[in-house]
């Protein structure tokens, strides 16, 4: 039999002149073929191979979306000293968390001359794109139009394009945005590895930060939290544009280290803080504060996963007027996802840890608990 | 005429087939005829609309299915899965239409997902002229249509 391929390339001479589409219900072309499609740059050009496509084309419910990653722009200043490790943390934890909460509402140019000033003490000096390069790159005010016509749109996946971001040091990187706590976990570890002998990673087990680790850990730590935020902010402008229709909103990125979403009531409350009213509200709430927990371990045995994992950090940070058990919210935090992950946040939980709340960026309370 | 639990369906070309009932009725519309009306089990089915040999590839796919619902120890759903690849690979443009066409019609729901499937896969990624060769579908837009509907979407190609 003629291979399809063959036939496809001298279609005009093989195939009957009749065009199936045209012998199939609508219904079924939507539902069966363009949905199963999702790819938004596949149905772009769709909409663009006749008149027939293009009616149909908009009544696709499934939307996948893929969007290039910019990376920000970050300077470390120089400052090694290995005295105040913990304080320093925190400072860079909270910097560029206050920063960037406020960035969540400054996308559009107009906002992006007032951002409130930066703590005195932060020691990552952060620049995010110009806020109207980000909505070009990033949302694209076209293709956000275009998404907006598909009035029976149900379901969007965005996908962050990080594969070719460098890797730090820390290579490890897992994290989780929770809309209903307002919290964030962020798991960071040098390396993950295979079990091997007990006896040869006990020898291995007194890993101590170096300056240039500590120098990696901190910057890797600042990028997530920033790419994190940003990624909320890229939702936050994008889904006023979208269709009323949609129901569910799921953020990811190709290396699959972290992912949010959003549904139902979630993406109502979302739509409601762009108007101005509540924008106003939420800032007056942002002043409020964040509690924030950091466990560390040099070394952690997974023996369920049958792994290891060196120089592992966790972090959570949650609203203040959340009320909702640190414990419970950590546990949670990555279920469903790769067991190794859950694993680790449950060992993590064994270890010590330190907290911290800030509720202005220049009242920090710090209580290191060893 | 067909024995017990056989059904005899023919072809719009007048070719007669006996296949078992559990066969036939993966064909909800097949289903649907003979719960309704006894009379089709103990005839012939007439199968409007498609050929003896559309007819005969789509018993080769219900006769594989049914008998891996009956049995999934003879037929795992590995080998589903490898049968299922290899039919679509080995359908031309033409089969693929009038098989597009007949399990619709027919309603063999778990066929008509695996062409359909075929389908998408042949359109994803593709940019509109491969498209309408692909397909043999006719460019109905005026080239002021075409140009202002790029304009509007850079970011697509």
């Amino acid at each position: 039999m003629e291979d399809l391929v063959d036939q496809t390339v001298g279609a005009a001479k093989h195939v009957k002149l009749e065009d199936v589409f045209n012998l199939l219900p609508d219904e079924l072309i939507v539902s069966h073929i363009f949905d199963k499609i999702c790819d938004a740059k596949s149905l772009c050009r769709i909409s663009l191979v006749s008149k027939h496509f293009s009616s149909l084309v908009y009544q696709t419910k499934t939307i996948s979306f893929k969007i290039p990653h910019e990376a920000p722009i970050m300077r470390q200043l120089v400052d090694h000293s290995p005295l105040f490790l913990l304080e320093k943390i925190l400072n860079f934890i909270t910097g560029p968390l206050t920063f960037a909460h406020a960035l969540c509402h400054s996308i559009t140019p107009q906002q992006s001359q007032s951002r409130p000033p930066t703590p005195a003490s932060l020691e990552i000096e952060y620049r995010p794109p110009p806020p109207t390069a980000f909505e070009i790159e990033f949302l694209g005010f076209l293709a956000a139009k275009f998404i907006g016509k598909f009035t029976s749109l149900q379901s969007l996946h965005m996908e962050i394009d990080n594969s070719k971001m460098e890797s730090s040091a820390f290579s490890v990187v897992k994290w989780k945005y929770d809309y209903k706590t307002n919290s964030i976990i962020i798991l960071i570890a040098k390396s993950l590895h295979a079990l091997r002998t007990a006896t040869h990673d006990d020898e291995n087990g007194d890993d101590y930060y170096n300056i240039d680790d500590f120098d990696a850990l901190v910057e890797t730590v600042s990028f997530t939290e920033i790419s994190v935020l940003h990624r909320i902010s890229v939702l936050e402008k994008l889904v006023c544009l979208l269709p009323k229709s949609l129901d569910k909103v799921v953020v990811t990125d190709t290396k699959k280290q972290g992912e949010f979403g959003f549904r139902g009531s979630d993406l109502d409350d979302l739509r409601n803080q762009n108007t101005e009213d509540s924008r106003n509200q939420n800032t007056e709430d942002s002043a409020t504060g964040v509690n924030f927990r950091l466990w560390t371990a040099p070394l952690l045995k997974l023996p369920l996963s049958r792994s290891v994992m060196r120089m592992v950090s966790v972090y959570l940070y949650k609203d203040i007027n959340n009320l909702k058990d640190d414990c419970l919210i950590v546990k949670e935090a990555f279920e469903g996802e790769e067991e190794v992950f859950v694993e680790a946040l449950m060992e993590m939980l064994k270890k010590e840890v330190a907290m911290g709340e800030i509720v202005r960026p220049q009242d920090m309370i710090f209580h290191p608990t060893d | 005429m067909a024995s017990k639990g056989n059904l005899t369906l023919k072809s719009c070309n007048g070719k007669e087939f006996i296949v078992e009932e559990k066969v036939a009725v993966m064909s909800t519309t097949i289903k649907n005829m003979v719960d309704v009306d006894d009379s089709f089990a103990q005839g012939v089915i007439p199968i409007i609309g498609v050929d003896g040999k559309i007819l005969a590839k789509l018993i080769e796919y219900c006769k594989e299915h049914a008998e891996a619902d009956e049995d999934e120890e003879v037929k795992s759903e590995e080998y589903l899965k490898k049968f299922d690849e290899k039919f679509v690979d080995e359908l031309n443009l033409n089969d693929l239409y009038d098989l597009l066409k007949a399990s619709n019609y027919l309603e063999i729901t778990k066929l008509l997902n695996l062409l359909c499937q075929k389908v998408a896969s042949m359109i994803k990624g593709k940019k509109p002229e491969e498209i309408r060769r692909i397909f043999n579908i006719k460019n109905d837009f005026t080239p002021e249509e075409e140009e202002e509907i790029n304009r509007q979407n850079p970011w697509a190609f």
